[in-house]
């Protein structure tokens, strides 16, 4: 398999690697995949008052494709809002990369795993109220 | 010497040739070497190139222990897999049509038994144990009234174990059945005794021992007397075996390589077991990697390794400086992982997993420092990343 260089770039130098503290009330956890079936990520977000990103981390497991659309994700997470968030979808990460079609459902669990920390974070929301 | 090129630990996919054997294939193929066809009986072209062919014929007999006239040339161990297969099994037909051989055998065999399932013949696929060797009592079994060959491999291209070729010959004499293997990866590496070994039919490679690619040679034994129906015909030559004029350069860098291998056998073997066991030495006490294949009855030069925790993909991006294999080479072009590992009883996703890692004549100490380095650096990196 032949990689674009931002691929192995983010391969090689992954950002944002670890975990927040999800007992705070303003960090979210989503945790998707399966080992078994390759690919597994775990992603924490943090809010601020405002309800921007205020810093993601992750821990991953999976192929190059995943380890790479994973770091790029905290890069893009950076200061966006729940509705922007929302809006990431795993064509972003396969255009950005160069993901062929084989592998698309490394980008796909990003997207997910994005999705899921929004619910998260709006569920807390209803919460607060 | 180092360059921008990967390290190569891929000597079981192939070799590079040596120099010695290079400087004698050069004087076989232009106007100022004897460049003439082996089959013009008229002039001394022919007689010179004859004179070389028959030389490296010996040459290669003498690494095996057998009689030059049992040697024929072929393209490689992929057609002399195929000759010995197809051939017996056309010729025999009549005496039964039932062939045995085993799961994690080369695609050359296995396609050639499918080819022949095809054609009106029952194949049995013996399953190994999970070391990978094969239960003599399980081959015994499988035995037939009808059953007319038995093809198994000596030693095996992914996982480097060595099966008991002796004991296998014995059974399949008592029982009158024609036995091939397949001992590309093992001729030159371990000893191999035609004259003790109760094998009818095997197969050579030039490329797996410092000789060029596309060149190979099949083993028939002449006493008792083994006979094939020719896949090729036109001309005769081979005694009807294997027509097409004989590629004389590829021959006698095939002879050298093999007489190179039969004169430094044992410093050879040193070095590649030296070489085997200090990468093994830098990697064993890493968490989650354990050797496929049974650890002592393996072929020196040979690790396959699954390592847990990290995906397959990821583990060659990650060893990118490091040449390589995944599954063997033959199949690194196809997604479906190992057969040869899954008939062990590996799962798919930690057979995915794995890789194979070969050394060879060339393998330098140095090379295996940095190999083990950029392995270890690696693993732990992409292990810290990993929930
Ligand atoms: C065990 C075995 N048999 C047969 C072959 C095929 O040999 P060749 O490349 O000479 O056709 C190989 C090489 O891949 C091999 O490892």
């Amino acid at each position: 398999m032949k990689y674009s260089s931002l691929v192995i770039e983010h391969f090689n130098q992954p950002r944002n690697i670890g975990v927040l503290d999800a007992s705070q009330s303003n960090v979210v956890v989503a945790r998707r995949g399966q080992p078994d079936e390759g690919n597994v990520l775990h992603l924490y977000i943090e809010f601020d008052e405002q309800g921007f990103a205020q810093s993601s981390r992750i821990k991953v497991y999976g192929d190059p494709y995943v380890i790479a659309a994973a770091s790029l994700a905290t890069e893009l997470i950076q200061n966006k809002t729940i509705d922007e968030l929302q809006a990431v979808s795993y064509d972003y990460f396969v255009e950005q990369l160069d993901i062929p079609k084989t592998k698309w459902h490394s980008a796909l669990l990003v997207e997910d795993a994005i999705k899921e920390a929004c619910h998260a974070f709006k569920s807390l929301e209803v919460s607060y109220e | 010497m180092m360059n921008n090129k990967p390290i190569y630990l891929d000597y079981m996919a192939t070799t590079p040739v040596d120099p010695r054997v290079v400087d004698v294939m050069m004087r076989y193929l232009s106007t100022d070497g004897e460049f003439g066809n082996p089959a013009s009986v008229t002039h001394a072209y022919g007689w010179n190139a004859s004179t070389a062919v028959e030389k490296a014929r010996a040459q290669v007999a003498a690494l095996v222990h057998a009689e030059p006239k049992e040697i024929i040339w072929t393209s490689g161990a992929t057609e002399s897999d195929n000759l010995a297969i197809i051939g017996a099994a056309r010729f025999y037909h009549r005496k039964g049509r039932h062939i045995i051989t085993c799961k994690t055998e080369h695609k050359a065999v296995l396609d050639a038994c499918k080819y022949l399932e095809g054609q009106g013949f029952e194949v049995t696929y013996l399953t190994p144990q999970s070391n990978g060797l094969i239960d003599l009592t399980d081959l015994e079994k499988a035995i037939r009234p009808d059953t007319i060959l038995v093809s198994l491999m000596h030693v095996n291209n992914e996982i480097g174990v060595i099966q008991d070729i002796k004991a296998m010959g014995e059974i399949t004499r008592r029982h009158g059945i024609v036995f091939h293997v397949d001992a590309a990866q093992s001729a030159g590496k371990i000893p191999i005794d035609l004259q003790e070994l109760q094998v009818d039919l095997m197969s050579f490679s030039a490329h797996k021992l410092y000789g060029p690619k596309g060149m190979g040679a099949l083993y028939v034994r002449r006493k008792p007397r083994v006979r094939l129906e020719p896949l090729i015909h036109g001309g005769g030559h081979e005694t009807g075996l294997r027509s097409g004029t004989l590629a004389t350069h590829q021959i006698v860098g095939m002879g050298e390589a093999f007489a190179i291998a039969n004169q430094q056998f044992e410093s050879d073997k040193k070095h590649i077991q030296q070489c085997r066991d200090k990468l093994w030495q830098g990697l064993c006490d890493i968490p989650g990697i354990t050797i496929n294949g049974d650890v002592n009855t393996r072929y020196q030069g040979n690790l396959n390794l699954t390592i847990e925790g990290i995906e397959g993909d990821s583990l060659i991006l990650a060893f990118q400086k490091l040449a390589l294999s995944t599954a063997s080479a033959c199949t690194s072009a196809s997604i479906e992982p190992s057969y040869v590992l899954r008939a062990l009883g590996i799962s798919q996703h930690l057979a995915h997993s794995t890789i194979r890692l070969s050394v060879g004549r060339f393998t330098t100490l140095e090379e295996i420092d940095l190999a083990v380095a950029i392995m270890q650096k690696e693993i732990k990196r992409l292990r810290a990343i990993a929930p």
